[in-house]
């Protein structure tokens, strides 16, 4: 398989994480980074992905050669692989994400190259001086080519003024996400701020997820919360409902221990923690729940969800809570078209699935949510 | 060697195209199976291999191994029946040989065919061969390796 596609000696289209070629120069915002789902969705790449045919989201991330300046302890990304790896050439949520000149990206998706499967673009942004002027470049030429494909940011907001939410919004984006990440002010810090040499603020993240409130407004802007990373279930969902209070989603991960980070050595979130919560985002989310009317042990652990159980049963399901959360697409706003598949798992585990549960999908969902009352028989 | 959209296809070879896998029939009567240079290459790097043990049985078309990529994880079906004689440790260390030598060192499994004559009688070779994985490819809308 060819790691370098050339269109001539001058213009590189597209480049595939190759560790045996010296990697090229790119920068947005002439360049991007996208999923591998996507660039398989883009027939950028040929590939199968487990009981799924595609992506719904174009997932965008700005590129550069210095890489991110951020050092977030739990990111393949992170300032401290800069001497292992090229920028271009580090996995980036378990798999490498290939980069693809803008041009060419926009003439596929012009094309119609996703076969109308692109209901969303997200184009996420990375801690470096140019990532906010260059983002604002790539979203005004999306919006001249596909208008009608939804745009969102994921922002790292530690660069960004108020004007630059205001002025993203006058461009065309629809939705305006924060990756929070980590869910209390000690978590954060110890893995994104000044005590592991990362620039990120506790105070400025919320600071930008106000801002976003105002100018977005209800069902427009939301948070990315990483569940796994050493809080509680309690805690995280304590988030979950401050979010909502203020009219945003939570679009949650589960922690997986990126190779090459400095928390690989960490194992996944547990099945159990993680199925908790994900139903408890969910019920607050969509469904009216309410995290004063959940109960949690002494170890912050959900012991009950404060919903009527019939409802509950129905809820549990469906399959939706368990499905990947993140911006709506153009069917069902419950359900997220960023299906990102295999994000934050492999497909032997899956801890977000990318596709409707079946009733067997479910059954396991349900055996996943009382290991630990398994555990505790013996 | 046959290429076929740019993926190696050695026409010496047996294969189940619809199963994107391939047989060696050894000196000594047992079979040799593996991956195909398309499958390795729709599946992606490949992180986790998973054999059946020797002396497991095994019916055709059935699984002899499972095989995991970052986005895929599936069975090798096996393209005739017969009993597991041993997996490729060497593979188990580094599932990544798959990619890198699909017909050579990423072997998936040895086994001591059932019925060698009636199972392979389905399976293609030579020229044929290349013609049916041009026309898979054309289905499956496959760019190329």
């Amino acid at each position: 398989m060819s790691a370098v596609a050339q269109e001539n000696s001058q213009t590189l289209n597209f480049y595939r994480p190759d560790y045996f070629v010296k990697t090229p120069t790119m920068r947005s915002p002439e360049y991007v980074q996208l999923s591998t789902a996507a660039a398989i969705t883009l027939g950028l790449v040929p590939g199968v992905m487990h009981r799924t045919s595609c992506t719904n989201c174009l997932n965008l991330l700005m590129t550069y050669p210095e890489g991110c300046r951020a050092n977030c302890t739990y990111c393949g990304l992170a300032r401290h692989r800069e001497e292992s790896r090229d920028y271009a050439d580090r996995n980036f949520i378990r798999v490498d994400w290939p980069t693809v000149r803008v041009d060419e990206m926009l003439e596929r998706v012009a094309k119609n190259g996703d076969k109308g499967q692109f209901q969303r673009m997200c184009i996420s942004m990375i801690t470096h001086p140019d990532s906010d002027h260059d983002t604002q470049v790539v979203l005004k030429r999306w919006m001249e080519v596909a208008p009608h494909i939804p745009a969102s940011i994921l922002s790292n907001p530690t660069t960004m003024e108020k004007q630059d939410l205001i002025d993203l919004k006058a461009m065309g984006a629809d939705i305006f996400t924060v990756a929070l990440d980590a869910v209390t002010p000690e978590i954060f810090e110890r893995t994104r701020g000044k005590t592991v040499q990362s620039p990120h603020s506790w105070d400025k993240y919320w600071q930008t997820i106000e801002w976003a409130a105002e100018i977005y407004g209800p069902e427009k802007f939301g948070a990315h919360l990483i569940c796994g990373m050493g809080e509680t279930e309690q805690e995280i969902l304590a988030v979950c409902q401050k979010m909502k209070d203020m009219g945003g989603h939570n679009h949650m991960f589960a922690f997986f221990p990126e190779k090459g980070s400095m928390m690989e050595d960490w194992d996944a979130v547990p099945q159990d923690h993680w199925r908790r919560v994900q139903l408890g985002r969910f019920l607050i989310d969509y469904a009216g729940g309410r995290y004063e009317d959940m109960g949690f042990d002494i170890y912050g652990r959900v012991e009950d969800f404060g919903y009527p159980q019939a409802e509950l049963e129905d809820i549990i399901n469906s399959g939706k809570p368990f499905q990947t959360s993140g911006c709506p697409g153009k069917d069902d706003e419950e359900v997220s078209a960023c299906n990102r598949p295999y994000g934050d798992s492999s497909p032997s585990d899956i801890r977000s699935f990318p596709f409707a549960l079946n009733k067997e999908d479910v059954e396991v969902v349900r055996r996943q949510m009382r290991l630990q009352d398994l555990q505790f028989l013996g | 060697m046959g290429t076929v959209r740019g993926c190696e296809i050695p026409e010496d070879l047996l294969y189940n195209v619809d199963n994107n896998v391939w047989l060696r029939k050894e000196d000594d009567g047992s079979v040799t199976i593996g991956m195909t240079s398309y499958a390795c290459a729709l599946a992606g790097q490949i992180v986790s291999y998973t054999p059946k043990g020797a002396g497991k049985d095994i019916k055709k078309d059935k699984s002899a191994a499972t095989v995991e990529s970052g986005k895929w994880v599936g069975p090798l079906k096996s393209p005739v029946s017969g009993t597991v004689l041993s997996s490729n440790e060497d593979v188990a260390k580094d599932p990544g040989l798959i990619n890198k030598d699909p017909y050579g060192s990423g072997w998936i499994a040895k086994l001591t065919p059932a019925d060698f004559a009636g199972d392979s009688s389905e399976l293609k070779t030579g020229a044929d061969v290349l013609v049916a994985f041009e026309e898979k490819m054309t289905t499956d809308g496959f760019g190329g390796c």
